[in-house]
Order: C-alpha cells, then structure tokens, then sequence
C-alpha cells in the first residue's frame, strides 16, 4: 500500500500541475487577442490536455487501487478522480488522502 | 437488502449513466473530426471546377471540410502591407526555399482579405528585391488551405520571416480583418515570375500538420477508456450495494446491504470484502 499511495502522490502532482498549466494556456489562447505572444503560447501549450489526459487515466486506476485497498467508499474515490479534473484542488485532495491514510493504517506511513 | 432499482441507487444509476453517455458522445465526437479530417485527406479536389472563394467561405467561417485543395477564384486588391516570407518550404528538386505572401481583399479595398501564396523563391531572396504586389483589382486563381496550426517558433518576431502560415500571425501586420484561410496561387503573378520567381505547390506544405489529425483519434480512445471505467465503476457500486452483506461476524443483518460497499475504510477493518494481498 507504501507503494500505491507513492505511487498516487507522484501522479496527483503531476496531474495538478499538468492541469494548471493547460488552463492557464487555455485562458491565454481564448482570452487574449490572436497573435500575441502570449496568445501563441497559450496556443503551443495545448497537446498538455492530451498528456493530461493519459496520465491522468493512469492516476484514475491507481486513485481505484488505493481506495480499494484502503477499503474507501466510492464517493471518496469520486472525489480522488474529480480532483484530477478541477484546477488547484488535487494539492488538498492529496493532503486529505494522506492524513486519512495515517489516521487509518498509522502503521503503513513512515 | 437493496434491489438494483431501489430508490436509493438512483442517484448511483443518474450519475453512472450522465458520466457513461457524456464520456462515451465525446469520444464518438472526437472521432468524427478524425474521421472527417481523414475523409478530407483522401478525397483530392485540387482538380475540382475553380468556384468564387466566396461560395466557400466567409471571413468569419471555420475551415468547411470540402475546402481543402479546392481550386477557388479570388478578386480584390493586394494589400500593399503585410507581405511575408514564409520559411521552410522545399522547391521542386529539394532546395531550401520559402513562400512569398501576400493578403488580399475579397471585393472591395476594405473587405476581409485572404493570404494568398504568391511564389517560391529560394532560400537567401531578400522580400524588399522582389517586386511588389499589383495595384489595383486582381484575380487570383489558387488552392484553398487551413491556417497552419504547427509549433514552429519564430527566432525574430520583428522580421518579414515566418515559420509558418498562421493567419493569426499575420493579423498584428495588416488592418484588415483576414480570412482563417490561405490560397496558394496556382501561377506566379507576371510580374513576379519575370522576377525569378516560381509558382508554389501543395506538396511543398510542411507534413507537420498530421499531428492534429492524429490528436483527435487520441483523444477519442482516451474518452472511451474513461466510459468504460464509469461502467465498471457503476457496476461495481451497484453490485455491492445489492449484494448480501458478508457474514464474517462484524456485520449484522439488519443492516442494509446498501452499505456493504459504502463501508468507511475506519470500521471494517476486518472487512470481507475480498482484498488483494501485497507487501505487507
């Protein structure tokens, strides 16, 4: 379960991060006037939705892995999976997660 | 003991089938962009009957998928402004060379106007030595292309020289509104090819933009991996929720099997739900 929850912390940063960057893009290639600077750069960042995308369904799988193992109810896994989509939010998901994991096996966290 | 369509998994069934139907349409729609951008790619309408740009396309539209290659008819007048070179486009034998191009008016002097493709010179030719665009009402006869949309960075954003032809590049050059389009003109003008220089073709186009098409075909199997795990998920929700609670002592039988799966990580510790094993 170490593993797994290692496992969970890696891919929630990387989601979170991949997450904001697409949307800070995104709102610069919608928002900005075409042909700015930063318009383009906003435009350039898109192919970060398709990366988000994949790992983001390897997140989900280990996000089912853990609440399964951990035996979590299906709206914590909800919640888990919804974070990877709402920008920001997975920093206090994971958090959460990790103090519930202490709390629930004090054993397995170092 | 809860059945699958008792009330209190409606919400479960709502929610399972929203996610499944959503998950599921939006990788049919990224599919069929894939399979419109593929359609439009083998279908070759270079040789098409040419047709006013107008019956087309309007300056505001989106690519139509029946406008690529398609010979079309522009009359207008050149910009004087805005003439670019565009880099990167190998000439007949190999040679490293670029496009000039040029906007111009569909219509009157002050209508939107289209980049048009005028020629291809070679690599080192200086804009200010060829000579500039006619005055006056032209007609242009060329292929109809999408904006390019590649990742090529320009190295010097204050040069005449592009990487690529993205249209919205060369908005901030001229006043006029410009087309989400180009012509690449099927004969040099006169003057241009007494000038040295030579008519473009289609196959000079970068193969960068495949990619995009591709994209879509990704993001659709992406879609379709997220409905089927919605499912399995709605499945399985649904599965424990009528399920018989597991007689293993800890759970007593008047509680609702509705619970069984729902169980908080913290009380069933000895839970019969089975678990993979792994390190300890």
């Amino acid at each position: 379960m170490t593993k797994l929850f290692n496992a969970y912390r890696v891919l929630a940063l990387v989601v979170g991060v991949l997450l904001l960057v697409g949307t800070v893009g995104s709102l610069l290639k919608y928002l900005l006037e075409d042909g700015t600077a930063l318009q383009r750069l906003g435009d350039d960042l898109t192919p970060i939705w398709l990366i988000h995308g994949w790992i983001y369904i390897v997140y989900v799988v280990v996000a089912f892995l853990l609440t399964q193992k951990a035996r979590w109810t299906i709206p914590q896994l909800l919640l888990m999976l919804l974070a990877g989509l709402v920008p920001g939010l997975i920093f206090w998901v994971e958090r959460r997660v990790a103090q519930r994991l202490r709390e629930d096996y004090a054993e397995l966290t170092g | 003991m809860a059945r699958w369509w008792s009330i209190r998994l409606w919400g479960a069934h709502l929610l399972g089938l929203l996610c499944v139907s959503i998950a599921v349409g939006m990788g049919a729609w990224q599919y069929d962009a894939w399979q419109a951008r593929r359609a439009a790619e083998r279908v070759d309408l270079t040789h098409a009957e040419p047709v006013p740009i107008t019956e087309v396309i309007g300056p505001d539209d989106p690519f139509p998928t029946a406008g690529l290659g398609r010979p079309v008819d522009v009359e207008g007048s050149f910009l004087p402004e805005g003439t670019v070179l565009v880099s990167g486009r190998a000439g007949a034998d190999g040679q490293d060379g670029g496009w000039v191009v040029t906007p111009i008016t569909v219509g009157d002097a002050d209508a939107p106007a289209i980049p048009v493709v005028r020629g291809w010179v070679a690599e080192g030719t200086e804009l200010d030595a060829l000579p500039a665009p006619p005055t006056g009402r032209v007609e242009v006869r060329g292929w109809l292309q999408p904006t390019e949309a590649g990742s090529g960075t320009d190295e010097d954003p204050n040069d005449d020289v592009l990487p690529e032809l993205r249209v919205a590049d060369l908005v901030q050059r001229v006043d006029q509104d410009l087309y989400g389009a180009y012509v690449v003109a099927q004969e040099p003008l006169a003057a241009d090819a007494s000038a040295g220089m030579a008519g473009a073709t289609l196959d000079q186009l970068p193969e960068a933009s495949r990619f995009t098409g591709l994209r879509n075909l990704l993001y659709a199997i992406e879609w379709w991996v997220f409905a089927a795990f919605a499912a399995f998920l709605w499945l399985r929700y649904v599965r424990d929720a009528t399920s018989e609670p597991v007689a293993d002592g800890t759970n007593d039988g008047a509680d609702s099997g509705a619970d069984s799966g729902a169980d908080s990580g913290a009380d069933s510790e000895t839970g019969g739900e089975p678990v993979v094993r792994s390190e300890p």
